[in-house]
C-alpha cells in the first residue's frame, strides 16, 4: 500500500520542488501561510482596507510566488510566510493607495526579528506585471480565439499554456502530453500557435 | 553556440544534408555564427549566404535556395519567441535596430498571446487556490470505488435493456410468451391432441414468422434463445407424451377450450424508457477549522450529491412523454387507453421523484463525522467550522448551523452578527 503523505508536514523546500510540477502544492502555502498574512496586513492597514481586499492581496502574493517558482527564478532565503508578508506589504503600500493606510502606520521593516531576518520585508519589490490590455483589438481578438480553443477541446489550449505560463520545457511536454519525441513536441506546439494566429486574425476581421 | 546558431543550424542542416557531398554535420560553431549573422539580412542581400551554401558543394544548391524564403521566415519567427521568453542575443538586437517588420510583427503578437495566456491562467489560478488544498487530500475510499463500479455496471446494463426494449420495439412481431400462455391454460383443461396439434402448429408458425422478419439483434441473444428452444422443446415434448397418455383413458366428451381473441388478452404496452443521468455524488474529507488558528486534527466527510443533471434529464423525460401523450391521444386506437395509463404513470412517478429531490435540497443530514448534502449548484467552497461546541457549514460566502441528527435537518442559516464575525475571524485565522 502507498504511503500516504503528510502534506501539512512538508517543509517549504520540499514544497518548492513539487509546487513547480503541480500547483495544488500552492494549496498548502495558502492554507499554511493565509491566517498569518492576514493578521499581518490587518495590523498594518488597521481596518482601513477590507478584509476582501487583503485577501485579493494575499491572492496576489501567492501567484507572485507561483510564477517566480515555475519560471526558476524563485530563492528560498526565507521562509514562504516572510516572503509572502513581504509581497503583501509592498502590495499595500504601493498598489493600494497610500492615503488609505493609516497615518500614523509605521514602517519597522528595517528592524530585525524572526518575522522579518535581516530586514527581508524591505528587500522584496516584487509584484504583478499588468497583462490586461483588453483595450488593444489584438489582445482581446487573442483572447477571444484563445477562449475558443480552449472549449473547443484537444491538445492546444494546454499545450500553449503550459509552455507559456508554466513554463515547461519541450523535454517535459513530451512526457505530459505523450509525444514520441521533442522534436514532435515543438512541431505540435507550432501548429497549435499557428491555429491561434489564424483563429486571432479571424476574429480581428471580423470585429 | 549560442542560441541563434543552433536554431539556424536546424533548420539548415536537414535541407543540406543529403545534398552535401561532404560531412556538413560537423561543420564548425562559427560557420553556423557567421551563417546566422547573414542569413538576419537575407531579405535585403542574400549573396552572403548563397556564397555560404556553395561552399558546402551541394549537389543542387538551387533547391536549398528554393527553401530559403520559408526557412527565413521560420528563422525569425523562432527568435521571436525565444527573445519574448527572455533569451535576448546579439542577434534579436540587431534585428531590432534594424527594425525588422517580420521580426516586429512577431514579437508583438507572442507579447499579446502571452499576456493573455498569463491573464486568463491567474484568472484560473485565483479561482483554484482556494480549493487547492482540498485538491490535493482528496482520496478515494474503497467503498465509494466499489459503489462507483457497481452504479456503472447497473446504468450499463439498464442501456442495454433499453436498446433491447428498443430493438424488439423495431420488430414489431407478436411476443411468443402468448404461446406459453396457452400452454399453460390448456394443460388445466385436458386438451385433445388436434388442439395441442394445433397450438404447437400455431408456435411453429408464429416462430417461423418470427425467423422470416427477424433479424439478428446481438449475438449474445443467440446462446440464450437456443437455450430457451431446448427447454421450451423438452418441455412441449414431455408435456405432450403425457397428455397423450391422459387423453386415451379419457373417455369424457371434452368441450374445446375457449380461445381468447388478442384483443383481451392484457399485453403490457412498451413504452421505451428515457435513460436518466445518475446523481453525481463528490467525497471529500475536510479539517475542521476552529479557532486554534490553524486546522484540527479531525476531519469531516463531505458527501455531496449534485442532482442537477438527474433534475434536468427527469424534466426532458416527462417532457417527452407529455409530447408522446398529446401526439398519441388524438388517435386512440384498440388498446391505447392502456397506453395512456402507462405514460401517466411514468410521468406521475418522474414528477415524484422530481419533487422529493426539490425537497432534499432543504435538508442536510449530519452526524458528526459526515455532512450529506443534496445540491443542484456545487459550492466553490464548503468548509466546516467549529465554535463554541457548535459546528457550522461555511458555504462559499454563508453560514448555516449544523445540527447533529441521523434524521435530515432544514438549512439554518447564521444572521447573528456576532457569531458571524466570530466565524469569519476563525475562517481567516485572525
Amino acid at each position: 500500500m502507498a504511503q500516504k503523505i503528510n502534506y501539512l508536514g512538508l517543509s517549504d523546500n520540499e514544497l518548492l520542488d513539487r509546487i513547480k510540477d503541480n500547483s495544488d502544492y500552492l494549496g498548502i502555502v495558502y492554507k499554511r501561510c493565509k491566517p498569518n498574512c492576514i493578521s499581518f496586513m490587518r495590523k498594518m492597514t488597521t481596518g482601513k482596507i477590507s478584509d476582501y481586499e487583503l485577501e485579493d492581496v494575499f491572492q496576489d502574493a501567492n501567484i507572485i510566488l507561483y510564477e517566480k517558482i515555475v519560471k526558476g527564478d524563485f530563492v528560498l532565503t526565507a521562509s514562504f510566510q516572510t516572503y509572502l508578508n513581504s509581497v503583501c506589504r509592498f502590495q499595500l503600500l504601493n498598489t493600494i493607495e497610500k492615503s488609505r493606510l493609516t497615518a500614523d502606520y509605521q514602517d519597522d521593516s528595517e528592524n530585525d526579528d524572526d518575522e522579518n531576518p535581516n530586514g527581508y520585508l524591505s528587500t522584496i519589490t516584487d509584484s504583478l506585471d499588468a497583462v490586461d490590455h483588453s483595450n488593444e483589438p489584438l489582445f482581446l481578438a487573442i483572447e477571444t480565439a484563445l477562449d475558443l480553443m480552449k472549449t473547443a477541446g484537444g491538445k492546444c489550449y494546454d499545450l500553449l499554456t503550459q509552455f507559456w505560463y508554466k513554463r515547461r520545457s519541450m523535454k517535459e511536454l513530451t512526457e505530459i502530453f505523450e509525444y514520441s519525441d521533442a522534436n514532435n513536441t515543438k512541431h505540435q506546439k507550432a501548429r497549435c500557435q499557428e491555429r491561434l494566429r489564424v483563429m486571432s486574425y479571424n476574429e480581428l476581421k471580423r470585429t | 553556440m549560442n542560441t541563434t546558431s543552433t536554431v539556424i543550424k536546424g533548420l539548415i542542416l536537414p535541407l543540406v544534408i543529403k545534398l552535401s557531398k561532404g560531412d556538413v554535420t560537423s561543420l564548425p560553431d562559427d560557420f553556423w555564427n557567421q551563417f546566422a549573422t547573414n542569413f538576419i539580412y537575407y531579405e535585403i542581400d542574400a549573396a552572403p549566404v548563397y556564397a555560404a551554401l556553395y561552399q558546402l558543394e551541394l549537389e543542387n544548391p538551387e533547391d536549398v535556395f528554393e527553401k530559403l524564403p520559408q526557412v527565413y521566415s521560420s528563422f525569425i519567427n523562432e527568435l521571436a519567441e525565444e527573445y519574448v521568453l527572455g533569451n535576448k542575443s546579439e542577434i534579436t538586437t540587431k534585428l531590432l535596430e534594424s527594425k525588422n517588420e517580420t521580426f516586429l510583427k512577431e514579437v508583438a503578437f507572442l507579447n499579446t498571446m502571452e499576456a493573455v495566456i498569463t491573464k486568463t491562467e491567474r484568472n484560473q489560478l485565483r479561482k483554484d487556490l482556494p480549493q487547492a488544498y482540498d485538491r490535493l487530500v482528496f482520496e478515494l475510499d474503497e467503498e465509494t470505488l466499489r459503489q462507483v463500479a457497481k452504479k456503472k455496471s447497473r446504468e450499463d446494463l439498464r442501456a442495454k435493456f433499453e436498446q433491447w426494449d428498443e430493438e424488439l420495439v423495431d420488430e414489431e412481431v407478436p411476443i411468443m410468451a402468448g404461446v406459453k400462455f396457452s400452454l399453460a391454460e390448456d394443460k388445466e383443461s385436458d386438451l385433445d391432441l388436434n388442439e395441442i396439434e394445433s397450438i404447437l402448429r400455431g408456435e411453429e408458425i408464429i416462430a417461423n414468422s418470427t425467423k422470416a422478419k427477424g433479424k439478428v439483434i446481438t449475438l449474445s441473444w443467440i446462446k440464450y434463445a437456443a437455450a430457451a428452444c431446448l427447454v421450451l422443446g423438452l418441455g412441449v415434448w414431455f408435456y405432450t407424451n403425457q397428455e397423450q397418455e391422459n387423453i386415451l383413458q379419457n373417455d369424457v366428451v371434452i368441450a374445446p377450450a375457449k380461445q381468447d381473441s388478442p384483443s383481451d388478452s392484457i399485453i403490457t404496452p412498451v413504452i421505451p424508457s428515457e435513460a436518466l443521468v445518475e446523481v453525481v455524488t463528490l467525497t471529500k474529507n475536510v479539517s475542521i477549522i476552529s479557532s486554534d488558528y490553524g486546522i484540527a486534527s479531525a476531519n469531516i466527510k463531505i458527501v455531496e450529491n449534485n442532482q442537477k443533471a438527474r433534475k434536468e434529464s427527469i424534466e426532458k423525460s416527462i417532457e417527452k412523454y407529455r409530447q408522446m401523450l398529446e401526439k398519441e391521444f388524438p388517435e386512440n386506437k384498440v388498446g391505447d387507453s392502456l397506453r395512456i395509463k402507462v405514460l401517466e404513470s411514468k410521468i406521475n412517478s418522474l414528477q415524484n421523484e422530481l419533487a422529493l429531490m426539490k425537497e432534499r435540497e432543504k435538508q442536510y443530514v449530519f452526524d458528526g463525522k459526515a455532512l450529506v448534502l443534496y445540491v443542484s449548484a456545487v459550492a466553490k467552497e464548503n468548509s466546516i467550522m467549529f465554535l463554541e461546541d457548535t459546528y457550522y457549514l461555511k458555504k462559499d460566502n454563508d453560514y448555516f448551523k449544523l445540527n447533529i441528527s441521523e434524521q435530515p435537518q432544514l438549512y439554518e442559516k447564521v444572521s447573528n452578527s456576532e457569531v458571524l464575525n466570530a466565524l469569519d475571524k476563525i475562517y481567516n485565522g485572525y
